[in-house]
């Protein structure tokens, strides 16, 4: 059985996205990008992730509609966890995410260390 | 660990340990008899011992070196440089081994193949005694393959082992896939494959030749990947990786109740779109922080909870849970995520000398009589009448008490005590290590082994004196070539050096090398804004040693592998004034420098003479004092701005001690001055004081408050009547 | 037939890939040297193949179903 996680990065800045797999891929996890939620819903469904990392601010689908669109799908698409990295800083912001189902909220920038370090947990890899 | 593994691994540290230096000797002196029969009785020894724990591997060991040792004798020869070399090479592993038995009651799984290489490497060593090897110890614990499979990267996988595998090359017409074992290797995590020979162009390439090495990571245990890989046992070799190379962080107490705390948001929502999603989401992260954590249970049953709550659509039943977790976590303390092993040992036992238990035993016997004593007295108090005699009686049982209550303290006291050899010992293969990984040569001598102190002291050392090595070869010592142009010998030497101070114990580590750069310390702190420009130039040589104890500072050109890891001399600092101790840097360009550490001998104990300047009581302590004299005032001389007195033909300088501390000097001196002459940091000193006490023992409180920042007070303590004591410092007022 | 030339000119590897397409595949690696190697639909590699890929490094077409050689295998190829 592979004991190698798959994380889902998704964001639309293609620098955003290389910083994330550059630490991740480090870490020894397997990174697949997705530049919207649109996209990452496309991916999601042709290989489950064991993670999911996601942005809110992005075109044609943001994180909120990925995210409820994800939970709403049949387990155990609609359970995996997603993290969400975004500029926005505000109650409401972050509100809006968890009730979408988002299970934590970082707000950028974010160190390589701590996006590894909350990684490993919610994909549950021994630090 | 049972009481018989222990004493085994107590004594086979001990018998490793005279061997070593035995070897050291011998290497001096190759053809000493004396030394050549103690290191083959400590072999010996050994075997003995490891026969009878049955740790196989490690009596072949010991088995292998003796025979190596006894062919030697019978050729006549002497002991080459380079069969001293391998033999300590046989005992550092042992010492690693003792390392491993202590945390894991066994010997390594790897422990075969290390032997099997060391003692291939003996008898090539043996066989030609003519060529002595070179001075480069692999003494690396990584091996090279993994390295060059992974990097550094082996470390970030949370791997407990690594494996090589080298099919044959015509395992392919055997019906043999590598791969495919490797595939279904239990653990697996990461994965390289690497030719053994260098490609040859396409044209060439022969498709049937399996001409691969495949390196594997897993987190599995090794019996489970030797059996999974037991067909093709002889083409494999495991490397077990040991806590410190796969360390894990220490997941603190606020990221996992953050993380909880998350998914119990997560489950409030009230939108029923996505409910499922939502819960299935909350518990599978969740269960995945505790199966880290190292509950697998909790995980289990988080995972259970999550179902019924999922098939019930009521988010609450899984909220309940994680409150009840995140509860169960806030009263646990905090556990490493993997850990395998303590990374250095720590001994919860002592081995203690049997005359001082025997002496406790007595204690209690005597204590015994006088608690017997006090009752009776007590008694009394009902039907006598004379009060003041009953109150002289109890006196008398109280001082009685009071002494045996001493003697108690002491006696317990000195169970903790351990001389220094007990931390000493372990540098020589330490130092070895930390040379040979940044490619210097180092000897290590070590002075005051003997030299006593309370036992968590001692081992707090550790850490810190292995900073301070580190940074003693990283930056102190310079390469080969840089010595020889100053003419100094290739291998370096430094000097690890314990003596008792007064209530203190030294430890100083000295090193030949190239000695402290003020200049570029200065350098550095300026550019890193560290201090202001106005200050550093005002700055002495000797204060400016004093930058390297700020934090953040790197003067090293790149920040080595080795010493780079946030090992500033600000943490050694630190880690020495929680145990109540204090660091100093002396240091001569070109010539080397010193660190030392100064620590409480005991963590309690302070034995002080009393004496009294006015009404305040001082306590000097009592090691230091060398005689306590009376003199006529006029032998009291001035010297420049200060007082001396001739003292056995020396000059010792004189300090009124209520003046050295501040207080208003009397205004008519006695015609008799009591003087106590004191030895610090071998010089002599005198305090004049006002009357003389005796000597008491008490526990010490360090100074605070407005104490703190008086110099010379070493701490305080309430005496009986109520009074502060105060005991001085010496170094700092002598100064 | 787990390898197979197909008429792009791309090298496609299918199913699972035994120790005799090792040859084969070298065949056509060597007489054509730039050809892409579509291993999409490839479920397993015998290690002979793989050593292939790994000799010869040919511009891949992937990820390969299977996941073995998705998590462990791919990354060394490109």
């Amino acid at each position: 059985m592979s004991n190698v996680k798959n994380i889902l990065v998704v964001d639309d800045s293609s620098i955003v996205r290389l910083y994330y797999r550059d630490a991740l891929v480090r870490a020894g996890f397997h990174v697949d990008e997705a530049f919207n939620g649109l996209e990452a819903l496309e991916k999601v469904l042709t290989a489950a992730p064991d993670l999911i990392i996601v942005d809110i601010n992005m075109p044609k689908m943001d994180g909120v509609t990925f995210l409820q669109a994800l939970r709403r799908h049949a387990l155990p698409i609609g359970s995996i966890p997603a993290l969400v990295v975004s500029t926005e800083a505000g109650e409401d912001d972050l509100a809006t995410a968890v009730a979408a189902g988002a299970n934590f909220y970082f707000v950028k920038p974010i160190a390589q260390a701590t996006l590894v370090q909350y990684a490993k947990l919610f994909a549950g890899v021994p630090a | 660990m049972n009481d018989f593994l222990e004493q085994f691994v107590s004594e086979s540290r001990d018998l490793v340990s005279s061997a070593l230096s035995d070897l050291e000797a011998l290497r001096q002196a190759p053809s000493d008899l004396a030394l050549f029969e103690s290191v083959f009785r400590g072999f010996h020894t050994l075997k003995g011992g490891a026969g009878i724990v049955e740790f196989d591997e490690m009596g072949r060991l010991m088995h292998f070196a003796e025979d190596m040792l006894a062919n030697t004798r019978e050729a006549g020869n002497s002991v080459s440089p380079a069969l001293v070399l391998r033999l300590i090479d046989c005992l550092d592993l042992v010492s690693s081994w003792l390392d491993k038995i202590e945390s894991s009651d066994a010997l390594p799984a790897a422990a075969a193949d290390e032997v099997r290489r060391l003692t291939a490497d003996l008898s090539i060593v043996s066989a030609n005694q003519v060529a002595p090897a070179s001075a480069s110890i692999q003494d690396s614990d990584v091996p090279g393959w993994l390295l060059d499979a992974f990097g550094s990267a082996y470390r970030n996988y949370g791997a407990t082992l690594a494996v090589r595998y080298e099919p044959t090359p015509d395992c392919f017409f055997r019906d043999q896939d590598p791969l495919e074992k490797v595939r279904e290797l239990p653990g697996l995590c990461s994965l390289r494959i690497l030719p053994k020979l260098s490609w040859p162009t396409l044209e060439e390439f022969e498709p049937f030749t399996c001409n691969l090495v495949i390196c594997c990571l897993s987190t599995s245990r090794p019996t489970a990947v030797v059996d999974h890989l037991a067909e093709v046992a002889e083409q494999i070799e495991i490397h077990v990786l040991t806590s410190s190379e796969s360390a894990g962080v220490p997941i603190s107490h606020e990221v996992s109740s953050a993380i909880l705390k998350a998914q119990l948001a997560v489950l409030s929502g009230s939108v029923e779109e996505g409910l499922v999603g939502r819960i299935g989401s909350a518990a599978r992260s969740a269960a995945n922080l505790l199966r880290v954590l190292g509950t697998d249970r909790g995980a289990l049953e988080i995972e259970e909870i999550a179902d019924r709550a999922i098939h019930s659509r009521q988010p609450d039943l899984l909220s309940h849970k994680l409150r009840a977790v995140m509860a169960e976590l806030a009263a646990r303390p905090v556990v490493h995520a993997q850990s395998g092993g303590p990374a250095q040992p720590v001994t919860t036992s002592l081995r203690v000398d049997i005359r001082r238990v025997d002496r406790l035993v007595r204690l209690t016997g005597q204590l015994t009589v006088s608690k017997n004593a006090i009752g009776h007295i007590a008694g009394l108090l009902g039907n006598s009448s004379d009060v003041r005699q009953i109150g002289e009686e109890l006196k008398s049982q109280h001082a009685a008490l009071s002494s045996l209550v001493e003697q108690l303290q002491h006696s317990v006291l000195a169970l903790r005590v351990v001389p220094l050899s007990h931390v000493f010992q372990r540098f020589p293969r330490v130092l070895r290590e930390i040379a040979a990984k940044l490619g210097k040569t180092a000897s290590l001598t070590t002075e005051g082994g003997d030299t006593e102190a309370d036992k968590t002291i001692v081992e707090g050392l550790f850490e810190p004196l292995v900073h301070v090595l580190r940074n003693a070869i990283d930056h102190g010592v310079e390469t080969p070539e840089e010595r020889a142009k100053q003419r100094k010998p290739a291998l370096a030497s430094v000097l690890l050096r314990g003596y008792r101070e007064g209530t203190n114990v030294v430890i100083e580590v000295t090193d030949d090398g190239r000695g402290i750069d003020t200049g570029a310390l200065k350098r550095t702190a300026l550019m890193r804004g560290l201090l202001a420009p106005e200050i550093l130039d005002a700055m002495s040589d000797q204060d400016a040693m004093e930058i390297m104890f700020l934090p953040g500072l790197s003067t090293a050109g790149s920040v080595t592998a080795v010493s780079g890891r946030g090992v500033g001399m600000d943490v050694v600092r630190g880690t020495l004034e929680r145990m109540s101790g204090s660091v100093t840097v002396h240091s001569s360009m070109g010539v080397g420098t010193t660190i030392r550490f100064t620590l409480p001998f005991s963590v309690m104990m302070a034995r002080v003479m009393t004496v009294e300047v006015d009404d305040q009581v001082f306590g000097l302590p009592f090691d230091a004092i060398v005689e306590m004299i009376q003199v006529p005032r006029q032998s009291i001389r001035p010297v420049g701005s200060a007082e001396a007195l001739v003292f056995r033909g020396r000059t010792v300088p004189i300090v009124n001690l209520s003046r050295a501390l501040g207080r208003a000097s009397p205004d008519v001196p006695s015609e008799v001055a009591k003087i106590v002459v004191v030895r610090v940091a071998g010089q002599l000193g005198g305090f004049e004081v006002d009357r003389f006490g005796g000597r008491l023992d008490l526990m010490l409180n360090p100074p605070s408050g407005l104490l703190a920042d008086v110099p010379g007070v070493a701490g305080t303590t309430l005496l009986g009547d109520g009074r502060v004591l105060i005991v001085v410092a010496l170094e700092e007022l002598l100064e | 037939m787990t390898v197979q030339l197909n008429d792009q000119g791309v090298i496609v590897l299918s199913g699972r890939s035994t120790v005799s397409d090792a040859e084969e595949l070298l065949q056509h690696l060597l007489q054509y040297r730039s050809a892409v190697v579509d291993w999409r639909e490839c479920s397993s590699a015998h290690a002979a193949v793989v050593q292939v890929l790994l000799v010869a490094r040919p511009k891949l077409q992937g990820p390969p179903s299977g996941s073995f050689l998705r998590d462990y295998v791919e990354s060394l190829l490109t």
